[in-house]
């Protein structure tokens, strides 16, 4: 039986997370007050749609949300889905609630209050833009524990000042950072202090996201 | 670190009902602030309403900050969005430790997830019911 995955609230991201989940096979359910959206999802073969509002115990049960595995709460005011997923936890038994917040210091309240898994769209956006504009050799950045870590691929170039450095030369983790991996034509090397950089290296930088500029700055020289 | 708790009631939402409350309470002798998104909502405060007023969002936990919420021994959150209610009175209650949560809640169902919180909860459909209920079994007359 696969996954059953409510998505409750939200406009274009919940629709084009709804027709993802679709496509991927899950059976999804859309929750929604806005009745235009209703009626456009409903075209999509194979989601299920409810016009309602999700925070109400009705709805929810319209909907048939004791079946419900994963809630996903996607409503633009951040208070309205901390209740879709506390109604659904505690209601309805919903093993698993996500909630997309919008200001970060609520993360940890959410949490604090059963959210299973926060997602702040405003953080994780922020991240990629500043990554963006960081360095330009720079790609592909995973944030891991909500940004407050962050992994990225940095590019050893010819003209690097970190070319024939080693590791134990730069001061990385005195700024909370430290290169993980070092991917060298093919071969992946897990760098000791000994280890020289080469041209062409492809460092994986593990950082904060306070030290990660710096972190940056003291590799590539930008 | 911990503040002291003092005398000091919030009311969040100066309607009707937060305004007659806000009005009361201050003649208590407690410290009341009024918190409201709207300046206008300040209009209904009685003329003798000397707390203080905050224009904001108290779901922005600096409006809330600002309010001394975490010297504050009672919240009244009595908008008349239940969420933003129920949510202001889980941050006053887990996040600033205060003693006193009431919330205004229009829907009778959610009651007992946040009364199991320790949250005081208020269904003024619920209370209307029973009144009229009273009267219409009981004949009572009211001052």
């Amino acid at each position: 039986m696969n996954k059953r995955i409510y998505i409750i609230g939200g406009k274009t991201q919940a629709r084009s997370l709804a027709e993802s989940l679709n496509m991927k096979k899950y059976d999804v359910t859309v929750i929604n007050k806005d009745e235009k959206f209703c009626q456009r999802i409903a075209e999509v073969e194979g989601i299920n749609v409810v016009l309602g509002d999700g925070c109400r115990v009705d709805v929810l049960q319209d909907a048939d949300t004791f079946n419900c595995d994963v809630a996903i709460a996607m409503n633009d005011h951040d208070a309205d889905n901390l209740i879709v997923c506390q109604v659904c936890k505690k209601i309805f038994g919903v093993k698993k609630t996500v909630a997309v917040v919008s200001d970060s210091n609520r993360t940890s309240l959410f949490y604090q209050m059963g959210v299973d898994s926060v997602v702040c769209t405003t953080g994780a956006i922020t991240s990629i833009l500043e990554q963006q504009t960081i360095a330009s050799k720079l790609s592909h950045v995973i944030p891991i524990a909500e940004g407050r870590i962050r992994i990225s691929e940095i590019m050893v170039s010819e003209d690097s000042k970190m070319v024939g450095k080693k590791l134990a030369d730069i001061d990385l983790p005195k700024i909370g950072a430290t290169i993980g991996c070092i991917i060298r034509s093919n071969e992946n090397i897990i760098p000791r202090g000994d280890t020289e950089i080469k041209a062409n290296d492809m460092l994986l930088l593990l950082s904060s996201a306070a030290s990660e500029a710096e972190a940056i700055t003291l590799i590539t020289g930008k | 670190m911990a503040k002291k708790k003092e005398n000091l009631t919030i009311i969040v939402g100066c309607g009707k009902l937060g305004s007659r409350i806000a009005n009361e309470i201050y003649q208590g002798d407690a410290n009341v602030i009024v918190i409201d998104r709207h300046e206008e909502a300040f209009e209904s405060l009685d003329s003798s309403y000397g707390g203080l007023t905050i224009v904001g969002d108290a779901c922005d936990f600096e409006i809330l900050k600002k309010a001394e919420i975490e010297k504050a021994n009672c919240v009244i959150a009595v908008t008349d969005f239940e969420n933003n209610n129920i949510f202001i009175g889980q941050a006053a209650k887990k996040m600033f430790n205060v003693e006193k949560v009431i919330i205004r809640i229009i829907n009778n169902d959610l009651r007992p997830i946040y009364e199991s919180m320790g949250i005081e909860t208020i269904c003024p459909a619920e209370l209307s019911a029973n009144a009229v209920l009273d009267f219409y079994y009981g004949g009572h007359s009211h001052e």
